[in-house]
């Protein structure tokens, strides 16, 4: 896949998200069901790296661009992470005038809306991600785990993938 | 640029935006760690933080890249924030990078497809949680209209609209029945 599509594609997913992994739909979406480019058992393996690794929850991305075209696509993802962020200096100043409610809601808005399309694409993500009883089981601990204690999301899933290396 | 009692150089900032990216997941862990070191130690003032964290928020893509600059911007201007974002996304990215090589090169190994077959699984229950929790949160700041914007997101996603509509559409309606102060 062309590098300069793969990055407006996976832009395109920054662009319209307010938080790490809500981006996850658009990039679903364009690279899994429309082009084909990237299949739903690498998406799933990219979750699992880009939350085993520090800095942003949205750094799978780069491991997208990776399986999609390479180093230059990886390039791509943290581009595609990075340029949106730049629109941080205008913002600086518009809350300095103090007129955001309308851009508060739309991100409010746009976040929701989201949260909503993410959780459509985890069950279709579980659908590879969770096939037999056993990852159903590590699922469900894992899901208990996070919901119940404050341990972060990296322990988790290494515990997780401790316990697929032991049961599966 | 902003005026501090005890300003702090763009090499120490870029230090700290450093171990902050590399040490920590995620927006609420990092800008945790960061407040203490910035704020407590003297070089930024609260509300300046504050506004960083707001802006991070409000700003398109991720929170703590959007942060990162704008922390940037306010302590060093312009290049400040360069410095602050190319710092807080490549360093991160390399070691991403690194994990993904070492995944494709390995993957084929029995007891490597295992791990990541346990992780995945784990992965995705917590994306699940995380994207639950993120709606139930955001819904209940403004609860009709939120879940009004919610139902007609579900609705949507039912037709089969492309999610770029969709989400185009949930910023219009709230920056409409969702901008009020909470």
């Amino acid at each position: 896949m062309n590098v300069l599509l793969l990055y407006v594609l996976l832009l395109q997913a920054t662009v319209t998200s307010f938080s790490g992994l809500t981006s996850l739909p658009v990039v679903h979406d364009e690279l899994v069901v429309r082009r084909g480019v990237l299949t739903d058992e690498q998406l799933n393996a990219a979750l699992a790296i880009g939350q085993t690794t520090p800095g942003p929850v949205g750094l799978y991305l780069v491991t997208v661009g990776y399986f999609v075209a390479g180093v230059p696509g990886a390039v791509a993802g943290v581009l595609a992470l990075a340029t949106p962020a730049l629109l941080a200096i205008p913002l600086l100043g518009a809350l300095r005038v103090g007129r955001t409610e309308s851009v508060a809601g739309a991100a409010r808005g746009i976040v929701i809306a989201a949260s909503v399309l993410t959780l459509g694409t985890t069950f279709g993500l579980a659908e590879s991600a969770v096939p037999d009883v056993t990852r159903a089981v590590i699922a469900v601990i894992a899901l208990a785990v996070t919901a119940a204690t404050q341990i972060s999301p990296i322990w988790i899933v290494v515990v997780a993938g401790i316990a697929g290396l032991v049961v599966l | 640029m902003l005026p501090s009692t005890r300003p702090l150089r763009l090499r120490s900032l870029l230090s700290l935006v450093l171990r902050a990216s590399t040490m920590h997941i995620g927006g609420v862990a990092t800008q945790t760690w960061l407040r203490t070191r910035l704020v407590d130690a003297g070089h930024l003032r609260t509300d300046d933080f504050n506004r960083c964290f707001a802006v991070g928020r409000l700003t398109p893509g991720t929170n703590l890249l959007a942060f990162y600059t704008a922390l940037g911007h306010l302590m060093s201007g312009m290049r400040g924030a360069v410095a602050c974002l190319s710092v807080g996304a490549v360093a991160p990215t390399l070691i991403a990078v690194s994990l993904t090589v070492l995944y494709v090169q390995f993957s084929a190994v029995t007891g490597v497809s295992r791990l990541m077959a346990g992780a995945q699984a784990g992965a995705v229950a917590i994306l699940f949680w995380t994207s639950a929790k993120l709606l139930v949160t955001t819904t209940a700041e403004r609860l009709r209209p939120g879940a009004l914007v919610a139902l007609g997101a579900l609705v949507a996603v039912w037709s089969g609209l492309p999610p770029v509509v969709i989400l185009l559409a949930a910023a219009a309606a709230g920056a409409f029945v969702l901008g009020e102060q909470t």
